[in-house]
């Protein structure tokens, strides 16, 4: 349970007859460990689609990071960069300097104590088939992790952040949602400007082996959708 | 003489801007370059973002010789194309480096552009924008892309019944008109039929210097408001710009059953017409229309006490353009209840109409205009108010205060209002997608989008 709002911590106790509240918070319950076994399936599918789709997703172990906040941090840093058109970035490859992906979404999250999952979802561009942007991907991917992720791309990601940590507009709105993220994935909370602090602090090697996770071994489930038609 | 008056006003009106303008207060100014527009100044710690909403009259979607998705295609084309000398990755670019963003919608009657940024970067991102609106590039490669995710998008919404339903509702309250081809995109492989040469000719036609609300609101004083204003439209043709499109909706009384063997869910509508939102009393409408819809409301009560079900309906508005604005009662039902949940819902709506039973009027009243007092605080979110205020001829004064407005509405009010504006339960619309011809005795029976035209 969430209470946000323009209320004290004594208005909340009093509406729950004190008996909520003033315990230490509980640390969260770990999901369970992730197996070690290496899985890759790749498989094609018919589905109600409109046009070619690849869904690519990949489980893997996460690298230390640190304390909670580091490591959102260093996966947050990476998730931007990722998804901008900054070189390292999937969106110039992909999606402008060659039409491969007209659009697409990328999703990185930590999973319980040690996981870390990589989503791509993408549509196609005409012509192309989900097979040869999953061989892009890959490319793309194994590149930026054998070359670094830029130094200029880390700190660009690193700037563009910090006017929303430091947005009061919208402050109370990002505040409420990192807390329901947070306990929505068993995580301890952490606060606000933890995260900033931690965003401030965050070193290219910790993005960088966040990075090199996500093309090393992991559970790797990758499925080419086409029109049923087709 | 009438010189000198015209810039004693000017004069007067800018330094009332700069200097006496109230935090959060609405005023009418004119840019050095004759352009009116609204500005509300936020002059608050901790914002710094600016937001220009500019609104441009436009018949395009009125005429059956324009193609119906360039106005879609055109919208997206313009932001994605990048610069002369800008590539469409480095543009997105320096938008990225500053937090700043925009974007064009089309609507049928209007097109609607929002231009947010921070005060630091004004000067890097309004010349740029000004830019992308009047020399766009349109490379063709980027307008095909965009038309072919277009055509992706319609095909895939098209498969829902939902979707099919509200396309026949369309066409009966249309027939044939062209806007018909706006609301729906009935021809969706048509969609890749869009050139480079139709989306210059629709933004030569309704980009222009005539707009028909500008609005800019945030962290700027009224004289850089008025010269952001200038830069951002100085590029364009001057001028006339087209009339806004005006529609002939027919909402006549009409049972209609979509035959669609395949599909796996029976959905219906119930639909009829509100007054344009340029009558007023548009507030009055939407706390009905949530009392109505509210989960604990009529609507929900009735579904689960008398048909045992708990069916998500939705009640709610919409413009189809500023002439024809809708009111729907709309969701899923199981097949072999439809007639139990067509009589029930269209009971409780006329029962409600003639007399809303609201036991939490002031609760539910004042929990929207809370919500509307957070909501309007936001840069961009009074842009778009006072915009539509200033379309709807409403006092644009007010648009910062909507939830004082929302609070002084009386239960009487809304029981006026109910009972003048809003259609008789037996004056709606019905409508019904469903994979059973035989579901609901007496409708006319359609088993083509097209046909709904016909039913009488």
């Amino acid at each position: 349970m969430v209470i946000w709002g323009n209320l004290t911590v004594a208005q909340v106790k009093q509406a729950f007859g004190g008996g909520y509240l003033g315990q230490e918070p509980q640390s969260a319950t770990p999901l369970p460990d992730l197996p070690d076994a290496t899985i890759n399936d790749v498989s094609q599918v018919a589905a109600a689609v409109a046009t070619p789709m690849l869904l690519y997703q990949k489980l893997v172990r996460r690298p230390e990071c640190g304390s909670p906040a580091a490591c959102q941090a260093a996966i947050g840093i990476l998730y931007d960069a990722l998804t901008s058109t900054l070189s390292g970035g999937l969106a110039g490859p992909l999606r402008f300097d060659a039409f491969l992906a007209r659009s697409f979404e990328v999703y990185l999250f930590d999973i319980g104590e040690d996981g870390l999952l990589f989503q791509f979802y993408a549509n196609t561009d005409t012509g192309v088939t989900p097979q040869a942007l999953h061989n892009a991907l890959d490319d793309v991917l194994a590149k930026t992790a054998q070359n670094g992720l830029p130094n200029e791309t880390f700190q660009k990601v690193k700037e563009r952040a910090l006017p929303d940590f430091n947005d009061r507009e919208n402050e109370q709105i990002a505040v409420r949602d990192m807390l329901i993220d947070q306990i929505s994935n068993r995580r301890t909370p952490y606060d606000r400007n933890a995260l900033k602090d931690a965003w401030q602090q965050v070193q290219p090697d910790a993005v960088q082996s966040v990075l090199q996770a996500i093309v090393g071994d992991g559970r790797t489930v990758v499925r080419y959708v086409n029109p049923i038609s087709q | 003489m009438k010189f000198v008056k015209a810039v004693l006003i000017c004069g007067l009106l800018s330094a009332c801007g700069e200097d006496d303008t109230g935090n959060r207060e609405v005023i009418a100014l004119t840019s050095p370059d004759g352009h009116s527009f609204q500005f509300m100044p936020i002059i608050e710690d901790g914002v710094s973002d600016i937001t220009v909403t500019i609104a441009w009259a436009t018949d395009w979607s009125y005429d059956a010789a324009n193609h119906p998705a360039v106005p879609f295609v055109g919208a997206e084309a313009i932001l994605s194309g990048g610069t002369s000398t800008l590539k469409p990755q480095a543009l997105l670019e320096v938008f990225d480096d500053a937090n700043a963003g925009g974007h064009l919608s089309a609507g049928a009657d209007y097109i609607y552009g929002e231009l947010g940024f921070p005060r630091e970067y004004t000067d890097k991102i309004v010349p740029l924008a000004a830019e992308m609106l009047a020399k766009p590039q349109l490379d063709p490669a980027w307008v095909s892309r965009i038309a072919a995710g277009l055509m992706a998008n319609q095909e895939q919404s098209k498969a829902q019944s939902a979707t099919q339903m509200w396309m026949a509702a369309r066409v009966a309250i249309f027939d044939d008109a062209p806007i018909l081809g706006y609301l729906s995109l009935p021809d969706t492989k048509g969609i890749a039929d869009v050139t480079r040469d139709m989306v210059f000719e629709w933004h030569r036609q309704t980009l222009t210097q005539d707009t028909a609300a500008i609005v800019v609101t945030g962290a700027i004083n009224a004289a850089d408001a008025g010269r952001v204003v200038d830069t951002l439209l100085g590029q364009l043709p001057q001028g006339p710009a087209r009339p806004a499109g005006v529609s002939a909706p027919n909402f006549a009384q009409r049972t209609i059953l979509l035959h669609l063997p395949d599909a796996e869910k029976t959905t219906i509508g119930l639909i009829g017409q509100l007054p344009p939102t340029r009558e007023g009393n548009d507030l009055v409408d939407l706390l009905a229309v949530r009392i109505l819809g509210n989960s604990d409301g009529p609507l929900f009560d009735a579904v689960r006490s008398e048909l045992r079900a708990s069916y998500g309906l939705q009640a709610g508005y919409a413009n189809f353009d500023r002439s024809a604005r809708v009111l729907f009662i709309t969701g899923e039902v199981e097949g072999e209840k439809l007639v139990a949940a067509r009589d029930v819902i269209l009971q409780t709506y006329a029962d409600f109409r003639q007399d809303p039973q609201i036991g939490d009027f002031e609760k539910l009243r004042d929990g929207l205009a809370d919500g509307t007092d957070d909501n309007v605080k936001y840069v961009n979110v009074a842009a778009q108010t006072i915009r539509e205020f200033l379309l709807d001829g409403q006092d644009v004064k007010m648009a910062p205060k909507l939830g004082d407005v929302i609070r002084q509405i009386t239960i009487d009010d809304v029981q006026m209002r109910l009972r003048s504006a809003f259609p008789k339960a037996d004056d709606l619309i019905v409508i019904v997608a469903s994979p059973d011809a035989d579901a609901l005795p007496g409708a006319c029976v359609i088993t083509q989008i097209l046909q709904a035209a016909t039913c009488p």
